[in-house]
């Protein structure tokens, strides 16, 4: 254990513990999953969770799924804005970088809207991410009237190049390039800002944005084959570098394979065959797949992390499928599904529950 | 060095009247108005009732405020779109506007003359899109310069299509490992500021294919206008000559708007004193309220220009106006405080002014806060050099910061007075001999000086405060509060003790003065019941006595340990003295030991540097907690309001 360890995280891990210990726990999902209602599901936070903190201002008698939704994702915006504080320097870019995500999930959603054709303006109440730190205009945002001025004004934002070449393009699927473009730099920011930090937190951290990064690769190819019909050319240029058992000769010859089932037959023998291992529900399951293992990545990772980056990395992605499985939940009540067939789509095991 | 008296003044005239008046008001520039409704609901706002005042007596039974909320918010927007063409902030001149006028026919010359300017503005606006877009394309061209193939020839070529755009340097990267599967020739051409700039030519048959990759490497297309021929050396040469014929037509343009502004220039700044002193008669008639035939009006004027505000205002019509100064007001007399100051305290006005203005019963402590600033200082920041450059600092701020350059200047010429009485020059101590004494040798002289010049400080500022709370006609705390009477005589009597205590001199025997001490402090305990007895008030405590007393108790020990303390805070004025000195000496013992003539000059000048910044820094705040914390604290409380009258000015 390092001085410069200590230093830089004795603070805030302190606080992630601190925060750790108010997250839920499996009898709260258990609970949760015989609720009848949206209603139920946040009246059971509010009396009996630490989400009481954000939920007490709020009426939630009759709360909307989406409203609720908004809720839970601010949430997590703030507890960024809260740890952001611990940390300076390179590590502080590191968190702005994690932030870029919901930064990115509100222009995916404008990019949507003007898509359909639809006034911007309606967004106002689903915005996620307008705080001190956001570095896009989301007034200006907001006043665009078609994919051309939004992108313009953009300008003076790192979106801005990335962008830049769809301004005048018109074409059906330029919603998916413009989303597909925009994560691509995601991912290239946080890997290149992960280069920046010191070497043994580099090394963990390469690690595990590796693994996601493997797996995000393979769904990408996998659906590419299978729905989208890709040109192999194209399936490689999406594909994102940095992978960690998945290297770029590896993807190329993936991305070259003639269709879905011959890249089954590759990969089921490897790392990531648990991906491929139930034909019945393959499709229905791979993203819940992809999020379970890294959940329970990130959950072993917190248990060995010391004086470094794991916790707080951890702890973050842990808070995230915290929200997304209340989410699937409500999710879940909405479509009607019994509590046996709910707990397949929650990202975390629950009394064994597998598929 | 004081405050000026004031007198509230109470106007009613007709109403027609109302715009002049309000026009004198803001051109004699010495009237701070109030508002008149809470004027006349608290009866400041009275008449005498003499038999011409019948009309405005009987009229004030039914007024309310005047006010004609005419919008002109459109006027200044056009103001403003002129300032913008003129590219300055225009200064109110008063030559226009010290005669009546109608302002209306001011709109009328604003609307005239943004029109004559807006235009040949807007054209030179065009051009300078023009210019930006050449640019733009030079730019684009400058990046194929090396390409030595004519446009047209690309263009019809009947089985292949072409592109120019940019790539980023890790889609490069994807590109180059996967070039045995690229429908396309790809060539490089140039470099631009986002990346490498490639002409990418492929089968018409494969066209569709090729553009997805590229879209898929985000490949940013440079748009080629149809218009071009030519090799693109030769369209950088005419896109050169087409942006110089351009240029020339902007500074034609320019210099037709220059002259234009030029022959208005007199217009505008006619049109923008107008607007600027109808924008202050607005804020006046905001103030004011008026009755079916009249208008009132209530504001503090200094005394000594009574008569002359007076004899303004009469000129227009049968007014009233009428004064009234603390004899006629006693307990709701709350004037604003003007501070009057000679120019060489004035500066220090804004250090006063940064704890609270003095209200209008204190005395203005701005020369006592000048001279002892200056004083402490100077006294801890002794030096010629360093004083001298902070008083040529001074000078350079001036521009800048009239305040903080004046309040300098006076501290750096205090500086170089101590630096005489110290003997030193930019830490230099054998350049000239010390008028007074050396302070690293007289070390204990300093300190004990220090603490001298502190007691005297503390003194003065007794005697400040006993003044004040005599003018507040303040018996408690006059006579028997910590900082009046009884306090200084507890003051002096402890530092008789002190000083037979270490051995200096024995005015008045022990034994007397601990006689004496004593009914002082039960003065000081009993100070509430005392002056309620003096007065003949009732009851003696305004609370429950045991909490009064055990109160005024803890009261008491706070004085004493104040005292003490307030007294040795003194010492560190010797203590910088010194550390202005030390500080030197180390960076002296640097410099001596290098061996090398320039490496100890840089050293030298650094260090000068660093101690003129930081110390100097450290000495302007520990002088301003001694004025703040020992001294105001004994004899200043700064809870009036500012006079601020009504001006173009601002």
């Amino acid at each position: 254990m390092k001085m410069v360890g200590v230093r830089r995280f004795a603070a805030v891990n302190t606080k992630i513990k601190a925060l750790k210990g108010k997250m839920l726990s499996n009898q709260d999902y258990i609970e949760m999953l015989s609720k009848k209602s949206v209603k139920d599901v946040a009246y059971y936070l509010k009396s009996n969770t630490s989400y009481r903190r954000i939920l007490d201002s709020k009426d939630i008698d009759d709360i909307h799924r989406s409203e609720f939704e908004l809720i839970l994702k601010k949430n997590i915006v703030l507890q960024y804005e809260k740890l952001l504080h611990y940390f300076t320097g390179e590590y502080r870019k590191l968190f702005r970088i994690l932030f870029m995500r919901y930064e990115i999930e509100d222009l995916k959603l404008f990019i949507r809207a003007l898509a359909r054709g639809e006034n911007p303006k309606v967004l106002d109440d689903l915005v996620l991410y307008s705080g001190i730190y956001s570095t896009v205009n989301y007034k200006l945002l907001e006043d665009a009237k078609d994919i051309e001025t939004f992108v313009r004004s953009l300008k003076g934002t790192i979106y801005y190049n990335i962008l830049g070449p769809y301004e005048k393009e018109d074409s059906r699927k330029l919603t998916f390039y413009m989303e597909m473009v925009l994560d691509r730099n995601y991912f290239k920011a946080l890997y290149e800002q992960i280069l920046k930090l010191e070497k043994h937190d580099k090394k963990i951290l390469k690690e595990l944005l590796g693994k996601n990064i493997d797996l995000l690769n393979l769904e990408w190819i996998y659906r590419g084959l299978k729905f989208y019909r890709l040109s192999p050319e194209e399936l490689i240029n999406y594909t994102l570098i940095g992978g960690y058992y998945l290297k770029y000769d590896d993807v190329k010859n993936l991305c070259y394979t003639k269709d879905e089932n011959q890249l089954i037959l590759r990969m089921i023998n490897s790392k990531y065959g648990f991906l491929f291992d139930n034909k019945d529900t393959l499709d229905l399951f791979m993203e819940r797949r992809i999020e379970r293992y890294l959940y329970f990545q990130f959950l072993s990772y917190y248990k060995i992390g010391k004086m470094d980056i794991t916790q707080s990395i951890a702890y973050i992605h842990l808070l995230e499928y915290e929200m997304r499985d209340i989410i699937s939940i409500t999710e879940a009540i909405r479509y009607d599904l019994d509590k046996e067939e709910a707990k397949k789509y929650l990202i975390r095991r629950i009394e064994g529950s597998d598929s | 060095m004081s405050i000026e008296k004031m007198a509230m003044m109470n106007v009613v005239g007709l109403k027609e009247y109302v715009e002049d008046i309000s026009r004198e008001i803001v051109l004699m520039g010495n009237v701070d108005i109030t508002n008149a409704l809470n004027e006349i609901r608290e009866s400041h706002f009275t008449l005498s009732l003499a038999e011409e005042n019948v009309d405005e007596l009987l009229d004030m039974t039914m007024i309310k405020p005047l006010c004609e909320n005419l919008d002109d918010g459109h006027i200044f927007v056009k103001i403003r779109s002129l300032e913008e063409i003129y590219d300055e902030e225009f200064k109110v001149n008063k030559n226009h506007i010290s005669e009546s006028y109608n302002f209306c026919d001011c709109h009328e010359s604003i609307d005239e003359l943004c029109n004559e300017l807006m235009e040949p503005n807007e054209k030179i606006k065009e051009i300078e899109e023009e210019i930006e877009k050449i640019e733009e394309l030079y730019k684009n061209f400058q990046y194929l310069k090396d390409l030595d193939v004519k446009l047209e020839n690309l263009k019809s070529l009947e089985f292949f299509t072409y592109t120019f755009g940019v790539l980023s340097k890790e889609n490069i990267n994807r590109l180059k490992k996967n070039y045995e599967n690229i429908t396309a020739v790809v060539l490089h051409t140039g470099s631009s500021d986002t990346g490498e700039v490639y002409l990418v030519i492929s089968p018409k048959e494969l066209e569709s294919e090729t553009s997805r990759i590229l879209r898929s490497l985000n490949f940013n297309r440079i748009q080629m206008p149809d218009e071009f021929v030519g090799t693109p050396a030769e369209i950088i040469q005419k896109l050169e000559s087409r942006k110089e014929i351009v240029k020339q037509e902007q500074i034609k343009l320019q210099q037709q708007l220059q002259i234009l502004k030029n022959n208005n220039r007199e217009k505008v700044e006619e049109c923008y004193s107008k607007l600027k002193l109808h924008e202050k008669i607005k804020e006046v008639e905001a103030q004011m309220v008026s009755s079916n035939n009249f208008f009132y009006l209530s504001g503090w004027v200094p005394e000594k220009d009574k008569a002359r505000i007076k004899k303004r205002l009469q000129s227009y019509g049968n007014l009233i106006v009428d004064f009234k100064d603390q004899n006629d007001m006693e307990y709701d007399f709350h004037p604003p405080t003007k501070l009057r100051n000679n120019i060489m305290f004035k500066p220090f006005e804004y250090l006063v002014k940064m704890y609270g203005i003095p209200s209008y019963t204190e005395l203005d402590p701005t020369a006592f806060l000048g001279i002892t600033y200056m004083f402490l200082f100077g006294a801890m920041f002794g030096d010629v050099g360093q004083g001298f450059i902070l008083l040529l600092a001074s000078i350079l701020l001036k521009g800048k910061s009239e305040v903080f350059g004046g309040i300098l200047s006076r501290l750096g010429f205090s500086s170089m007075i101590f630096g005489f009485l110290y003997g030193s020059v930019f830490g230099f101590e054998h350049i000239i001999h010390p008028l007074l004494l050396n302070p690293f040798e007289g070390r204990n002289t300093v300190l004990i000086a220090a603490v001298v010049i502190g007691i005297v400080l503390l003194v003065i500022s007794y005697i400040y405060s006993i003044i004040n709370l005599a003018k507040q006609k303040n018996l408690k705390e006059g006579l028997f509060g910590r900082n009046g009477v009884t306090g200084l005589i507890f003051f002096i009597m402890l530092l008789l003790i002190a000083g037979k205590g270490i051995g200096i001199v024995e005015i008045i025997p022990t034994s007397i003065m601990i006689i004496m001490i004593i009914p002082l402090i039960g003065f000081m305990i009993l100070k509430e019941p005392l002056s309620n007895l003096i007065l003949n008030k009732r009851p003696l405590h305004h609370e429950p006595p045991s909490s009064y007393y055990v109160e005024s108790s803890f009261d008491f020990v706070e004085t004493l340990l104040n005292m003490l303390s307030g007294t040795i805070s003194f010492i560190r004025v010797g203590a910088f003295a010194l550390t202005h000195v030390g500080l030197f000496k180390a960076f002296e013992t640097i410099a001596e030991l290098l061996h090398n003539p320039i490496a100890s000059v840089i050293i030298l000048a650094a260090g000068n540097i660093i101690i003129i910044g930081l110390e100097g820094l450290i000495v302007f705040i520990q002088g301003l907690r001694l004025e703040y914390y020992e001294l105001f604290s004994k004899y200043y409380k700064g809870d009036g309001v500012e006079f601020n009258s009504v001006t173009l000015n601002d």
